[in-house]
């Protein structure tokens, strides 16, 4: 297993997250959480193993 | 210093987004790190995002040859971060886990100095920047935390 996020998916996760974060007027903790599961859905669909979705986390509120 | 966090306004309003984007493909030449080369595409996906008729104007991006004292600099006047570049959490000493910028990490002691005042996001695009420290598990001494104790309130990280 490749111990670390992939760079190819970097642009994957950042574009799905800042559309759907960018898609509210008013952005707060639960629309950035909403995002990244938006994100990580995203880079699920294409195929990708745990191994590279599952290491993405949002802390904070 | 975290209640000083969650004591923040919880909401920003897009027009208000002022978005710093870092991308840096080459880490300093002492951390023999690999070329990250999707680094520079993924900051310039995020501008496009930005502008496309989102409402948020205010976008800085520094991609490569990063400073750590300008991005530093940069990140007290933003309110969403967005970093993309190698991580490295320091087994030895966890205070120097790190972004590797251009010409030196920009460590966890280096962050916790700064005091944002509107921090809402930061997204860490980076390996490791929640992994922690083997030695002491119950310490979360980790660049997420440091981002919290530097004011970001919401903060995106990887854990390996």
């Amino acid at each position: 297993m490749n111990r670390a996020m992939r760079d190819s998916d970097g642009p994957v996760v950042a574009q799905a997250f800042y559309e759907h974060l960018f898609s509210h007027e008013i952005l707060d903790s639960n629309a950035v959480a909403f995002a990244l599961d938006h994100a990580v859905t995203t880079l699920r669909e294409q195929g990708a193993g745990p191994e590279r979705w599952a290491t993405f986390i949002h802390i904070g509120a | 210093m975290l209640s000083r966090a969650t004591l923040k306004a919880k909401t920003l309003p897009l027009k208000d987004v002022a978005i710093l984007l870092v991308a840096e493909e080459n880490a300093y030449k002492a951390a023999h790190l690999p070329r990250l080369p999707y680094v520079a595409s993924e900051s310039h996906r995020i501008a496009s995002c930005a502008r496309q008729g989102t409402g948020v104007s205010n976008v800085t991006i520094m991609s490569g040859n990063t400073i750590a004292s300008e991005v530093s600099h940069s990140m007290a006047s933003s309110n969403v971060v967005h970093l993309a570049c190698h991580g490295v959490q320091d087994g030895s000493n966890a205070l120097s886990s790190g972004f590797c910028l251009s010409d030196q990490r920009l460590s966890i002691s280096d962050i916790m100095e700064l005091n944002i005042e509107n921090g809402f996001l930061a997204f860490l695009s980076a390996c490791e920047t929640a992994k922690g420290d083997h030695k002491q598990p119950d310490q979360t001494v980790h660049l997420v935390s440091a981002m919290l104790f530097a004011g970001f309130s919401n903060v995106i990280a990887t854990m390996w």
